[in-house]
């Protein structure tokens, strides 16, 4: 997971953490580059789109060029208001969006569309 | 003379499993405050908006969508660059903050 954000990072990972899913937290987009390099390959990614030094689309376009990434699921985070980054994301490879303010409930039924709980 | 009234505490519930998270959550929207008022003082209009985005992404999740709402008005006001609209938003969630009172529960 990607986000930069203290509350909203803390707020998803506890969120998915008590679902049962093993959650890793990077806090900016360079951060989580290195995990593209050394890294296991998860089982979904959650990826904000606005984030530091790399954004989310930017993050998005380099684990659709992965060869090992290119499979894994993303779940993008966009703001209500930023339709065309929705479009944007989806035309990217994304496999869902989630727009903020998000319910807990509608996190979960769309992480659950793209990786069944433990 | 008489005493002004207090304002009534504005009652909000929230998930039971969420409970630790929110007092660290409304203090950092405390200190949001006191960022905005900064940056209203020196008229910047593009922190304004960033903060109020951040707002507006964060209250939902935790149940509080008032701060939402008012994160929304005030990015787009600072995104409008209407200084003295933001600012009044910004004393309303200043006023919300100082009301909010949490209560475990079903979510209202």
């Amino acid at each position: 997971m990607v986000e930069d954000d203290e509350d909203i990072g803390r707020l998803l990972k506890f969120i998915l953490e008590r679902e049962g899913y093993r959650v890793t937290l990077y806090p900016d987009g360079r951060a989580a580059t290195t995990r593209l390099e050394t890294a296991e390959i998860p089982a979904l990614v959650v990826l904000d789109v606005m984030l530091p030094y790399v954004n989310g689309h930017q993050l998005l376009g380099m684990i659709r060029a992965s060869d090992a990434w290119k499979p894994v699921p993303v779940l993008m985070l966009t703001a209500k208001s930023g339709e065309s980054d929705v479009v944007r994301a989806l035309d990217g490879g994304a496999s869902d969006y989630l727009t903020k303010p998000f319910q807990p409930a509608e996190l979960k039924a769309r992480v659950r569309r793209l990786v069944p709980r433990p | 003379m008489r005493a002004m009234p207090t304002p009534p505490a504005i009652v909000v519930k929230v998930d039971p499993e969420i409970a630790d998270m929110v007092p660290r959550f409304l203090a950092n929207r405390s200190r949001d405050v006191e960022r905005l008022r900064e940056a209203l003082g020196r008229a910047d209009a593009d922190a304004v908006r960033a903060i109020g985005h951040t707002l507006n992404g964060v209250g939902g999740g935790y149940g509080f969508p008032a701060i939402s709402e008012l994160g929304a008005r005030i990015e787009e006001d600072g995104g409008a660059g209407r200084i003295d609209a933001a600012r009044r938003a910004v004393d309303e969630l200043a006023d919300y903050l100082a009301r909010v009172q949490v209560e475990t529960g079903e979510a209202s």
